[in-house]
């Protein structure tokens, strides 16, 4: 479960990662499109303002052109009826660069409405300029007529000219000049209103700029963040590995008793039956060995007259003999209640063990002193001179040796029997 | 713990969000911040300095600039069009408000000076409007001219005279006599127009313009008529001065000028009465066109009168379409408000201001109120 734990923990984080990831890229992209919109918007704005000057700058020219004309012909310079001509062309151009001024988008209502009235005064300007050439046409072919006939052509020339100029100044230069005038407004709108989409752009980068540099800076206290959680989730991993070794080693050294004590006859603290199952079954195959066993002749009756307590401590006090006075020589095993099992040593040579089998037994049913009383009991036994392969298997090997200990108690006990092979 | 933490994160970060957002929509709002303030100072109370505001802050609004109109007195406006003190009030509220430039119609063409001098030093620009103070700093003037509306107004009046038939049978009769005593046609021309214009003039200065204009455009295009028609009346022995005083005898006067409509009328019906022979009527101001308008419908004149008016009022406007009126001279207001602001914003950012410009007079007949540039003209706002 703690493992569990620890492993939605880092996954967690790497979402984390993953998100901040995912997030910075989306970031960058907006950025990159709202750079671009601002770029392509700022290059929009200057195109159009371009255009529009230049078209308005055109329009005032021609009406400057205009206006040169119209001197020229009250002035009477050149021919009156080419710069008549001259004029009309004039105002067809601009009546052109007015089409090319509302193709251009994007200008605002307030150019758009002012280039309007502008234009308004520019067709007035027009038929006035056409009611008086019409009027001076017809003037100049009396003028004209009188020159050649006899009489008063200076004063009519004076007279023609004063009316011009009057008309000049009263009817055609105002209204010309409202126009470049008003002209020269839209253009101060034009560049007003650039002025201000430029301001805007530039508005616009820097809230941009301090955009990317927040999320940057959000960035860096999230990665910030979500390290020192990293660090805090592998400390705490740690801690619980380590507190899982704890408990782990505990577990085995519980494991380890509980198994020792399997193997060990609580009683006389020797190693029991299965104990010598497990060491020697190995060897069956392969050693040749000494082993014997031995029980006291009648223990039951001991049990009985002096109850099981007095019994153990016979047994505990003859298995400490057995310990001290053998365990050199063999390994010893409480196999069941009295009987006791020795493994002799590699070393042991079969007549040596036979000596020592002698000993045993006379240990063994010497007098002892348990609980303030003396008690002597017989012994009996079996010796085997195990040879490699003779028994399959170590409860074979045991009823060989039972068998031999049974023969012998059947002929009256205290007394050695020997394993014979048949 | 960390679950709590992680919300308060996103939770800051949305709110980072959610302010940063607002920060762009009202950065992209297009936002008209006022870039000047300009004060704009005219005359009295009438609807042609209405005109003028109207003008001025549509330029105001066009240009991104503030307008202060007649601000800084309890009075709305000056008294009259020699009230100088409220001006100088006007653009002492201008300097303490800080403006950029002074859009002034001066009351004085030298009482203004000392105010416009104190303006100046704060660095103040100042264009006039109208007509022009003596101050030396003063940028540019936008004015119509009252000379030239008189003169309009007389180019058309000649007309209406010579173009009558009483005048064009009585000139081919002297011209098919062949008569060469100068004296003789001096006569006939006198008797033949004596008394023929009549002039109504108002009383402001400006009516004193315009009549000027009016009598001297009036023995201009008179003789030049005539010479064309074949009497050069300087081929006969006479000088210009001969021939000028004589064309004055057309004229008549009004017995004093008029304030009011009644007024006018009154003179209007007197002069009518006196001049039978009456051809044609010039009036100078709004006033004193109904006043004529007005006398001579009542006497069932309008086919033998030819009214020449000044302004365009739509009571004017009306007469205009009911034929009693026949033309009326008109100026400019709105124009000169709005080239007034357009021209003070140029002079703030120095970018070239002509010295004077005239937004003209247009002279308008029942058959002009179709046409664009009149419609233009008489309603800018709608148009």
């Amino acid at each position: 479960m703690a493992k569990n734990k620890a492993k939605s923990s880092s996954s967690h984080g790497s979402k984390a990662y993953v998100f901040a990831a995912i997030l910075v890229v989306i970031m960058y992209i907006v950025n990159a499109i709202l750079v671009d919109r601002i770029y392509s918007n700022s290059q929009r704005v200057s195109t159009r303002t371009q255009d529009t000057v230049k078209v308005v700058n055109r329009i005032s020219a021609e009406l400057s052109e205009i206006n040169g004309d119209v001197l020229s012909i009250i002035a009477d310079v050149g021919n009156r009826t080419g710069h008549a001509n001259a004029a009309r062309a004039h105002f067809n151009n601009i009546a052109n660069s007015a089409e090319d001024f509302y193709d251009i988008s994007g200008t605002s209502e307030d150019a758009k409405e002012r280039f309007r009235h502008a234009y308004t005064l520019i067709d007035a300007y027009r038929a006035q300029l056409e009611g008086l050439t019409a009027q001076w046409n017809m003037a100049g072919g009396q003028q004209g007529g009188q020159q050649g006939g006899q009489s008063q052509a200076d004063i009519s020339t004076a007279a023609f000219g004063t009316d011009m100029k009057s008309m000049y100044t009263q009817d055609i230069y105002p209204l010309q000049v409202s126009a470049t005038e008003m002209l020269r407004v839209v253009n101060d709108i034009i560049n007003n209103d650039n002025e201000e989409d430029m301001k805007e752009n530039k508005r616009n980068t820097y809230i941009l700029m301090a955009l990317m540099l927040l999320v940057a800076v959000l960035s860096e206290i999230a990665i910030f963040l979500i390290a020192k959680r990293a660090k805090k989730a592998r400390l705490e991993l740690e801690e619980r590995e380590k507190n899982l070794r704890e408990v782990d080693a505990k577990l085995k050294s519980t494991r380890q008793k509980a198994s020792d004590l399997a193997l060990t006859n609580i009683l006389t603290n020797m190693k029991n039956r299965y104990a010598l199952d497990n060491d020697i079954s190995e060897r069956l195959e392969s050693d040749r060995f000494n082993i014997a066993v031995f029980d006291m002749d009648n223990f039951r009756s001991i049990n009985d007259t002096y109850g099981y307590d007095f019994g153990d401590e016979y047994l505990i006090a003859v298995a400490d003999r057995l310990k001290n006075d053998f365990g050199g020589s063999a390994e010893i095993y409480n196999i069941t209640g009295n009987e006791f099992c020795f493994v002799f040593n590699k070393e042991i040579s079969e007549s040596q063990a036979m000596g020592i089998v002698q000993s045993i037994h006379a240990v063994m049913s010497s007098p002892y002193e348990v609980l303030n009383l003396t008690v002597q009991l017989p012994a009996s036994g079996s010796v085997y001179h195990y040879l490699p392969g003779d028994c399959l298997n170590v409860n074979s090997l045991l009823v060989k040796l039972d068998t031999a200990l049974r023969n012998a108690k059947l002929n009256g006990g205290n007394m050695i029997n020997t394993v014979v092979d048949i | 713990m960390n679950k709590s933490r992680r919300k308060r994160i996103i939770s800051s970060m949305a709110l980072c969000a959610v302010s940063l957002s607002t920060l762009m929509t009202t950065g992209c709002g297009k936002s008209s911040d006022d870039r000047y303030t300009i004060a704009v100072i005219t005359k009295q109370n009438i609807s042609f300095w209405e005109d003028v505001k109207d003008g001025a802050e549509k330029a105001g609004d066009e240009l991104d600039v503030k307008i202060l109109y007649n601000e800084g007195s309890d009075k709305d406006y000056p008294l009259g069009d020699n009230d100088f003190a409220t001006q100088i009030e006007y653009i002492d509220y201008a300097i303490k408000e800080g403006v950029d430039a002074i859009v002034l119609a001066p009351n004085d063409t030298d009482k203004l000076n000392e105010a416009l001098g104190r303006a100046a030093d704060s660095g103040i620009h100042i264009i006039n409007i109208n007509s022009r103070a003596s101050f030396g700093a003063v940028r540019s003037c936008i004015s119509s001219s009252d000379m030239d509306g008189g003169a309009v107004a007389a180019r058309h009046a000649a007309d209406a005279v010579l173009g009558s038939p009483d005048i064009r049978n009585g000139m081919a009769a002297m011209k098919s006599s062949r008569d060469v005593d100068v004296n003789k046609i001096k006569s006939g021309i006198k008797k033949l127009g004596e008394g023929t214009v009549a002039i109504i003039g108002h009383t402001a200065a400006t009516a004193d313009t315009r009549i000027a204009g009016f009598k001297t455009q009036s023995v201009t295009q008179i003789a030049s008529q005539m010479a064309a028609d074949g009497f050069d009346i300087t081929k006969l022995g006479m000088t210009q001065e001969d021939a000028a005083g004589l064309f004055q005898n057309f004229f008549v006067d009004a017995e004093k000028r008029c304030a009011t409509v009644d007024e006018s009328y009154e003179e209007a019906k007197k002069l009518l009465t006196a001049h039978p022979k009456m051809i044609c009527i010039f009036t100078t101001n709004t006033n004193t066109t109904l006043g004529a308008c007005k006398a001579v419908e009542e006497l069932g004149l309008q086919d033998q009168v030819y009214i020449i008016g000044f302004n365009a009022d739509p009571a004017e406007l009306d007469y205009l379409k009911t034929g009693v009126l026949d033309g009326t001279v008109v100026q400019n207001p709105y124009n000169m408000g709005f080239f007034g602001v357009s021209y003070a914003v140029r002079a703030i950012e120095d970018s070239g201001v002509p010295y004077a410009l005239d937004t003209g007079v247009t002279y308008v007949t029942a058959d002009d109120l179709d046409k664009d540039s009149i419609k233009l003209l008489l309603d800018p706002e709608n148009y």
